[in-house]
């Protein structure tokens, strides 16, 4: 055999007798399905086809799906919540997060509502319907068996609002942008979604509205319907997956939004009322004595002397005569007046 | 810092008073002014802001402290 095959090799096939050219024909198949049969048991069908190199490329990849961890315990409580009609949603920054401990998120609240941060909340309140679409099974007949659900369809809720065109004015701020949306139900439980972050370190759970983008619309009433003001919200393809996070908690109270104001002239020189900025509502004798100096700026950027609050007149009177605005929330807060937060607007007292 | 006269409660900015030259200056540039848009007696709300600047106001020790300190140089 050796031979045979030191004879062939020199002349190549050509030169072989036929009947060591059979031999050798033969001993080659023998020595390729030997080949094959290592390639096969090791799992390399490159290899196999290659001619022997091992571990080339079918193995790597993986495309996880391991069902094996889901556990679904469907025993019911005593006391199963189901979310009711929402009351309120709180607005806030698509980034926002909170924490999912319900002692520290009511606490924290207040400040979250007067803040101008990334953690800044819109409280919308006074819903008074909810009309809701989509939210159901979608299936797809694409395919040889017939329909398989494939997830939901779109969700979207339009929430009817009792107020008036000045907050329709505020909300227009808001008009058709993606934010995040907690929904506050008449129970007074609020609803979001948590998720993992990563704070200092360590992994931390957070609470966050439902992503969705928001529209404002008014229709004006007519001989048959009252006027309506709505706020439609359009959740998004993340929706299924937040609700399988579902967090919720009862609040204490429901929170309120912030009224923006302005200074308006009083009955005389120096005196001045605190109103509304759109509709003129007189907030100055609510607050009466809490209103404070460090409340008022000039536009030199100065507080004033002195303000004074009668309480027989429910006016204030600023010392020196100038042209003041009322400060933003914050400040207003430091000084005991929370739910009131004063616009970039002077007014020559 | 709020005095209160009658119906009335005036807010006296605190920056003002902590930056004051002295007691007497303080009652006697605003004392006048405050009153006559308020209404109420120069008398009476002088002492008011007297009262105020003596709870507010740095006390007198650490004012003079940096000119004993030259003094005793």
């Amino acid at each position: 055999m050796k031979k045979i095959l030191k004879d062939c090799k020199k002349g190549g096939l050509i030169g072989c007798r036929n009947r060591d050219r059979a031999k050798f024909m033969g001993f080659s198949m023998l020595i390729l399905l030997i080949v094959s049969a290592l390639c096969y048991l090791t799992g390399d069908l490159a290899g196999m086809f290659a001619g022997g190199s091992i571990n080339v490329a079918m193995a790597l990849g993986t495309v996880i799906a391991d069902c094996s961890a889901r556990n679904a315990r469907t025993g019911r409580d005593n006391c199963p919540k189901k979310e009711d009609g929402t009351a309120g949603l709180i607005i806030t920054k698509l980034s926002a997060t909170y924490s999912t401990d319900p002692d520290t998120f009511k606490d924290e609240i207040q400040a979250h509502i007067i803040s101008n941060g990334v953690d800044k909340m819109w409280p919308i309140m006074n819903i008074i319907n909810n009309e809701g679409s989509g939210g159901d099974s979608k299936t797809s007949d694409v395919g040889f068996s017939g329909p398989k659900p494939v997830g939901i369809n779109p969700r979207g809720v339009k929430y009817r609002i009792d107020a008036g065109d000045c907050l329709y004015k505020e909300l227009m701020e808001l008009d058709k942008l993606q934010v995040r949306v907690f929904r506050v139900d008449q129970e007074g439980y609020i609803y979001g979604t948590a998720i993992i972050r990563k704070s200092g370190g360590s992994d931390a759970e957070m609470f966050r509205g439902f992503d969705a983008t928001i529209k404002i619309t008014r229709i004006e009433g007519n001989g048959n319907d009252p006027y309506a003001l709505y706020i439609d919200v359009y959740y998004s393809a993340n929706y299924e997956k937040e609700l399988k996070t579902l967090h919720g908690f009862e609040l204490d109270e429901l929170p309120e939004g912030i009224v923006g104001v302005k200074l308006a002239k009083g009955s005389d020189s120096g005196k001045a009322l605190v109103v509304s900025a759109c509709s003129g509502t007189d907030y100055t004798s609510i607050f009466g004595e809490q209103w404070a100096a460090t409340m008022f700026l000039n536009d030199g950027g100065q507080q004033p002397t002195s303000v004074t609050y009668d309480a027989e007149t429910n006016e204030l009177t600023f010392t020196p005569t100038a042209n003041y605005r009322v400060r933003n929330a914050l400040a207003l807060d430091e000084g005991g007046i929370f739910g009131l937060d004063g616009v970039d607007e002077f007014t020559s007292i | 810092m709020k005095i209160k006269i009658g119906l009335k409660s005036i807010d006296i900015s605190d920056s003002l008073i902590k930056g004051s030259k002295s007691k007497e200056a303080f009652v006697k540039e605003n004392a006048e002014v405050i009153a006559k848009a308020n209404g109420l007696d120069v008398g009476l709300l002088s002492g008011k802001l007297g009262e105020v600047y003596d709870l507010l106001a740095p006390p007198a020790e650490t004012k003079e402290a940096p000119e004993q300190k030259k003094k005793e140089k």
